[in-house]
C-alpha cells in the first residue's frame, strides 16, 4: 500500500499533474458561474419580488406609484439582463449587496449566521463519522452474527427517523425533563451538542450505507482473500486493506454530505432555534430576498466546488482500481 | 449458510406491511369508518382509545384515519420523487460515464451546478415556480435528487468500465450500448437500488419537510409529514399526534430497506 | 432629557419626527404613518413647545402619538435612509433601555440607561429601570418556547397558544393576556367578487359560522367571543352579539333565497357555478390555519366549500389584492382609538374589503361611499361623545351589511416565571420592561 514517491516521477508527470489541476480549477470556476446563472434565472422567474413582499404590506398603505419608486431605488426595476451583469460584477468584487427584506447588508447577515452553521456542520460531521466507523467495525468484526446483523440494520433506522420529530423529542427529554443542557441562550459550543447529535444520524445514514457496501465489495476482492490466507487477523485485514480501498466512494459521499451541511441544516436550525445559514435561507426564500439567496448559493457552491476539487486531486491516490491493476479484478458479486 | 429465524420474521413482517400499505393506497375506506378531513370538534385531542385507536387531533379528526388516507398521498408522491430522480439521474449519469470526453465534461458540469445549489433552496424555489401541492413538492424533491443519482451512476459506470472484463468485452467487438446494457448497468444495480431505497425514505421526509415549511399540500389534506409538523406543537399535551405518523414514516422506511436488502443480497451472505 | 446618543430631546427634534411621520420622506423612503391623519406641519414655538397644524380636524392624533410606532427618535436617526433602520441599534430613542445588539429576526439585547431620569407620571419616583438588561430571543417553535420557560431557561415568553395555557398554569407559572383593543380577528368579505356580492350570501355565511365551537375547541377564556367588529374593551364598542348568532337553518334559507341550491354533491350551485371560496392563512394570528380548517368544516355543512390555500409570500400578497382569488380574508388590527376602523377599512389604508380606487387595481365595481364617509367623519370629529356615537353606528353598519364575520377578541398571551414581578403592558398588549423586577429568593 505504498504511494509512489514523487521523486521517482519523470518530469512529464509533473506537467501532466499541473495541467490536470488547471483543468479542474477551470471546471470549478465554470460550475460557480453556472450556479450563479441558474439561481438568477430561477429567482427571476418567481412571481413578485422582495420589494412587493416588504412594502406592499397593507399596514404601510403605500400607493402603487410609491412602490414603483422604491423598486427603482433598489435597482430591481431595470431589465433582467442589466441586473444580471450588475449583480455578477458586484459579486466578483465580493459585494453581496443589500437585503431588501431585513434592511441590512447581506455581508453582515452572513457574518452572524455563517459561524453558527460552520460549527454545526463540523460537530455534526465529526459525530456522523464516529457513528459510521463504529457501525462498519461492528458489522464486520463483531464475533456474533446477530450483532453484526443488528449493526447492519442501524443505518436504515437512522435514515428513517424524521428529523424534527427526533429533534423535538430530544429537546423535550434532555433539556426540559432532565434539565441537562439548556437550548436557548447558551454558549456557542454547548448549544451545539443536541443539534449536532440530531443532525448526525441522518448524515451518518448514507455514509454508513455506502461504506458498508464498499467494505463488502472489497472484502470479496482477491487481494483481501490473499491477505487472509496469509494469516492476517480480520481486524488487520479490515483496517489495512479493506478500509483504504473503500475510501474513494466513501469520501466522495462524505464531501457531498459535508457540502450539504454547510448550506445550512434548515430543519435542525428551525427545530433548535439556531440562527444559521439554513434559517436565513428559509426566510430569504419566503421573502424572495434575491441578494441573500444569491449569496447563500455562492457560498454553498464555493464550498462544494472546493471540496470536490480536493477529492478530485486525491482521486488517483485513492482509486483502488488504479492501485490493484496488477491483480486481476473480478466481478464484485461473484458467487 | 443457516439463516437466523429473526431475519425471516422481519422480512415477512416487511412484506406484510408493504401489502397492507398497498391496500390502504388502493382503498382507504376498507380500513376505517372515519373521515380523514372532517372531525367532530367536540372530541378533539382525545387520547387513544377503543373508538379512536390513535386518538384524535386538534379538530377531533381520527389520527388513524388520517394516517391511512395519508398513505394514499405520501407514498405515491415519494415514488414520483424517486422515479424523477432515478430516471433522469441514472440516464444522465450512465451517458456521462459511458460516453466520456466532452459529453461527460458538460454533463458532469451541469450536475455539479445542480449539486452545488443547496437541495432545499432548490426545492423551495421549484415549488414556488410550479405552485404549491404534494405532486409539485414531489417533483421538486425528485429534481433535487437527480444529481445524486447521476453522480453515483457515473462513478460506478466509470469504475466498472475500467475493469478488465468490460474492456475484454469491448475488445471482443461488442457495441458500446450493448456493453453498457449487458455488463455495466447490471453491475451498478447494487448501489443504485441501495440508493433508491434510501432515497425513498428521504423523499418521504423531504416532502414532509416541504409540508412542514408550508410548501406542501394545503390543509386539511392528511399528509404524514404535515401531521408530524402540525402535531409537534401539541407534543407536550397530545403525544399521539406526532408519535403515530412518525412511527408510520419510520416503519415504511425500515420495511423498504429490509426488502431491498434481500433484493441486493438474496442469499443473505453478508450477514 | 436626552437621547441615548447624547443629543437633546427638544421641540426641534419632536417637530422633525412628526414632519416625517405625518408626511413621510420620499428621498429616504420613510412612509406616512397610518396613525396620523390630516397632518399639515409642525411649528416650533419655544424649546419645549410645538404646535401642530392640520388640514382638517384630526381627533385621533393625540392617541396616535402614544402608539409604539410613534416613538420620538433622535434627529440623527431620521437622517438615515429608512432601509438602514432595519437594525435596532441604528434607532436612537430616549427611553430607559438602549438596544445594545440586534441580530435581525433572532435576538435583541437591551441594556438599561443608567442616566435615565424622566419616567412617565404613572411611575413617578423611579429613575433607571430595575433590570440591568433584557435579552430577547426569537424562538419560533412553540414547544421550545414553553419548554424553555418551564425549565427555567427563560423568564418571560410571548405567544402561549391556548393548548399550552393549562400546562403553564399547572406548573405554577403566571399567564398574562392583555387585549389588543382593536378590530377583532374576523373573516372579511370582498364584495367585488360576484360570489359574495349578494348580502344574503354573506349573511348566510355569518350564521353558518359556529363561533362558540371555534372558541371552545381551539381557544381559551383568554380569547373572548367577539360581540362586535370592535373589541369589547375598546372605547365606543357597541354590543351586537344578537346579530352574530349561529343559525345554520337560517343560513340555508338565505342561500336558497339567493338562488344557491344544494346539488347531489352536497355543494351549492347556481347557473353552473359552485359556491367555492378561497382564503389564505394569516400566519401572525394564533392557530389561524386550524381555525380556517374548522370554519371550512362548518361551512361545508351548509353546502359551501372553503378552500384554505397555501402559496408563496408574494403569491399570497397578490392573491389577497385580487377579490376573485380571495373572496374572503382574515384580518385584525390592534389600536386603542376609534381611528382603528379607518386603518382597517379605508381604501387608502388597509382596505380590507378591497374597494375600487383603493389598494388593488383588480377591483372592478365595489365601493361603499356611506362606509367611507363614516370612516372619514370619525377621523375628523372633534367631539368625543359624538365621535364614539358615530363609531357605534359604523359597527352596526358593517354588521348589518355582513361585511365581516367577527370571531374573537385577540389577546397577546404571555407567560412569566414565578419570580418575575411588575410586568405591565401598553394599550395593545406589548410588554413594558421598565417596572419589572426579579425575586430570586
Amino acid at each position: 500500500m505504498t504511494r509512489s514517491a514523487p521523486a521517482t516521477r519523470p518530469p512529464a508527470a509533473y506537467a501532466e499533474t499541473a495541467a490536470r489541476i488547471a483543468v479542474r480549477a477551470g471546471h470549478a470556476l465554470l460550475v460557480l458561474w453556472g450556479a450563479f446563472t441558474l439561481t438568477f434565472v430561477l429567482l427571476q422567474l418567481m412571481p413578485g419580488d422582495a420589494v412587493m413582499i416588504r412594502f406592499m404590506d397593507p399596514e404601510l398603505g403605500l400607493t402603487p406609484a410609491q412602490i414603483a419608486a422604491i423598486r427603482l431605488s433598489y435597482g430591481t426595476g431595470a431589465s433582467p439582463f442589466v441586473q444580471y451583469v450588475h449583480t455578477l460584477g458586484q459579486m466578483l468584487h465580493g459585494n453581496f449587496g443589500y437585503s431588501v427584506q431585513l434592511g441590512v447588508p447581506v455581508s453582515s447577515l452572513l457574518a452572524t449566521t455563517l459561524p453558527v452553521t460552520l460549527r454545526l456542520a463540523v460537530c455534526g460531521f465529526v459525530a456522523a463519522m464516529t457513528w459510521t466507523f463504529a457501525v462498519a467495525v461492528a458489522a464486520t468484526l463483531l464475533p456474533w452474527a446477530w450483532a453484526r446483523g443488528l449493526a447492519r440494520a442501524l443505518p436504515g433506522l437512522w435514515g428513517a427517523v424524521p428529523l424534527y420529530w427526533s429533534g423535538i423529542l430530544v429537546i423535550q427529554v434532555v433539556s426540559f425533563r432532565l434539565h441537562l443542557i439548556p437550548v436557548i441562550g447558551v454558549g456557542p459550543w454547548e448549544g451545539m451538542i443536541l443539534p449536532a447529535l440530531a443532525v448526525s444520524l441522518p448524515v451518518a445514514a448514507p455514509l454508513a450505507q455506502i461504506l458498508l457496501q464498499h467494505v463488502d465489495e472489497t472484502a470479496n476482492l482477491p487481494f483481501a482473500t490473499v491477505a487472509r490466507t496469509k494469516g492476517a487477523s480480520p481486524a488487520s485485514v479490515f483496517w489495512r486493506h479493506i478500509i483504504p480501498n473503500a475510501m474513494l466512494p466513501f469520501l466522495t459521499m462524505g464531501g457531498l454530505v459535508f457540502g450539504e451541511l454547510l448550506a445550512g441544516a434548515v430543519v435542525t436550525e428551525t427545530v433548535f432555534g439556531l440562527d444559521g445559514v439554513g434559517q436565513l435561507t428559509r426566510q430569504a426564500v419566503a421573502g424572495q430576498d434575491v441578494a441573500v439567496l444569491q449569496a447563500v448559493v455562492m457560498i454553498s457552491a464555493t464550498s462544494f466546488v472546493t471540496i470536490n476539487f480536493i477529492i478530485d486531486l486525491l482521486y488517483p491516490v485513492l482509486n483502488p482500481t488504479l492501485r490493484h491493476r496488477a491483480r486481476r479484478p473480478t466481478r464484485s458479486r461473484a458467487s | 449458510m443457516k439463516i437466523p429465524p429473526l431475519s425471516q420474521i422481519s422480512l415477512a413482517a416487511s412484506w406484510l406491511l408493504l401489502g397492507l400499505l398497498l391496500a390502504m393506497v388502493a382503498d382507504p375506506a376498507l380500513f376505517t369508518r372515519y373521515s380523514a378531513t372532517a372531525g367532530a370538534a367536540v372530541e378533539h385531542l382525545r387520547a387513544p382509545s377503543g373508538a379512536h385507536w390513535f386518538g384524535t387531533d386538534q379538530l377531533g379528526r381520527d389520527v388513524f384515519a388520517r394516517i391511512i388516507y395519508g398513505a394514499n398521498r405520501t407514498l405515491p408522491a415519494a415514488l414520483i420523487a424517486v422515479a424523477t430522480g432515478l430516471l433522469a439521474g441514472a440516464g444522465i449519469g450512465a451517458l456521462a460515464g459511458a460516453a466520456g470526453g466532452r459529453v461527460d465534461a458538460v454533463l458532469t458540469g451541469l450536475m455539479d451546478v445542480l449539486m452545488s445549489i443547496p437541495e432545499l433552496l432548490m426545492s423551495l424555489t421549484i415549488v414556488i415556480l410550479l405552485g404549491f401541492g404534494t405532486i409539485h413538492a414531489a417533483i421538486a424533491v425528485g429534481i433535487g435528487q437527480i444529481a445524486g443519482f447521476a453522480r453515483i451512476v457515473r462513478g460506478d459506470v466509470t469504475r466498472i468500465s475500467a475493469m478488465t472484463f468490460v474492456e475484454a468485452a469491448r475488445g471482443g467487438g461488442a457495441t458500446f450500448a450493448g456493453v453498457l446494457w449487458r455488463h455495466v448497468l447490471p453491475n451498478c444495480m447494487t448501489s443504485l437500488i441501495g440508493l433508491s431505497v434510501l432515497r425513498y425514505s428521504t423523499a418521504i421526509l423531504s416532502i414532509a419537510t416541504l409540508g412542514f415549511l408550508g410548501y406542501g399540500a394545503p390543509p386539511p389534506a392528511p399528509e404524514w409529514g404535515l401531521m408530524i409538523s402540525e402535531g409537534r406543537d401539541y407534543l407536550a399535551t397530545a403525544w399521539w399526534m406526532t408519535t403515530f405518523p412518525g412511527l408510520a414514516v419510520l416503519l415504511v422506511a425500515l420495511a423498504t430497506t429490509r426488502i431491498s436488502r434481500t433484493i441486493v443480497d438474496p442469499a443473505g451472505k453478508r450477514r | 432629557m436626552t437621547f441615548s446618543d447624547g443629543s437633546r430631546l427638544d421641540a426641534q427634534a419632536v417637530a422633525l419626527n412628526y414632519e416625517t411621520y405625518g408626511k413621510g420622506n420620499k428621498a429616504l423612503h420613510f412612509p406616512v404613518s397610518e396613525v396620523i391623519n390630516n397632518f399639515d406641519h409642525a411649528e416650533v414655538l419655544d424649546p419645549l413647545t410645538v404646535r401642530f397644524h392640520f388640514t382638517r380636524p384630526s381627533p385621533g392624533f393625540l392617541q396616535g402619538t402614544s402608539v409604539i410606532g410613534s416613538g420620538i427618535v433622535s434627529p440623527a436617526t431620521l437622517s438615515h435612509p429608512f432601509d438602514e433602520l432595519g437594525v435596532g441599534t441604528q434607532i436612537i430613542g430616549s427611553g430607559p433601555f438602549v438596544i445594545a445588539r440586534d441580530i435581525p429576526g433572532k435576538e435583541v439585547d437591551l441594556v438599561a440607561r443608567r442616566d435615565y431620569a424622566w419616567p412617565p407620571a404613572s411611575r413617578a419616583g423611579q429613575t433607571r429601570a430595575w433590570l440591568d438588561g433584557v435579552k430577547i430571543l426569537v424562538t419560533p417553535e412553540d414547544s421550545i418556547r414553553v419548554g424553555a420557560l418551564l425549565a427555567g431557561q427563560a423568564a418571560l415568553i410571548r405567544q402561549v397558544e391556548a393548548y399550552d395555557e393549562e400546562q403553564v398554569t399547572l406548573a405554577g407559572y403566571r399567564l398574562y393576556a392583555p387585549s389588543t383593543r382593536g378590530v377583532n380577528t374576523e373573516i372579511a368579505f370582498r364584495p367585488d367578487n360576484p360570489l359574495v356580492a349578494d348580502i344574503r350570501v354573506r349573511e348566510a355565511l355569518l350564521h353558518a359560522t359556529d363561533r362558540r365551537e371555534i372558541a371552545d375547541t381551539l381557544y381559551s377564556p383568554n380569547y373572548p367571543l367577539a360581540r362586535s367588529v370592535l373589541s369589547a374593551q375598546a372605547a365606543g364598542f357597541r354590543d351586537l352579539s344578537d346579530r352574530l348568532s349561529f343559525d345554520p337553518q337560517r343560513a340555508g334559507q338565505l342561500l336558497d333565497e339567493s338562488g344557491w341550491r344544494v346539488g347531489p354533491d352536497g355543494l351549492r350551485h347556481k347557473d353552473g357555478t359552485t359556491l367555492t371560496l378561497g382564503i389564505h392563512v394569516s400566519q401572525p394570528h394564533p392557530q389561524n390555519k386550524t381555525m380556517l380548517e374548522l370554519i371550512a368544516q362548518q361551512w361545508r355543512k351548509v353546502g359551501v366549500q372553503l378552500n384554505v390555500m397555501s402559496g408563496s409570500a408574494a403569491g399570497i400578497i397578490l392573491d389577497n389584492l385580487d377579490p376573485l382569488r380571495t373572496p374572503v380574508t382574515v384580518s385584525e388590527v390592534g389600536r386603542a382609538d376609534p381611528d382603528v376602523m379607518k386603518s382597517e377599512f379605508f381604501p387608502a389604508n388597509r382596505d380590507t374589503l378591497l374597494q375600487k380606487g383603493g389598494q388593488s387595481a383588480k377591483v372592478r365595481n365595489f365601493h361603499d361611499d356611506t362606509l367611507d364617509a363614516l370612516l372619514l367623519e370619525i377621523a375628523s370629529d372633534t367631539d368625543p361623545r359624538d365621535r364614539l356615537g358615530r363609531l357605534g353606528d359604523l359597527q352596526e353598519y358593517i354588521v348589518k351589511n355582513a361585511y365581516t364575520i367577527p370571531i374573537f377578541e385577540e389577546p397577546q398571551v404571555y407567560a412569566g416565571a414565578p419570580g418575575v414581578h411588575g410586568v405591565s403592558f401598553e394599550a395593545v398588549g406589548r410588554p413594558s420592561f421598565y417596572g419589572i423586577w426579579l425575586d430570586r429568593r
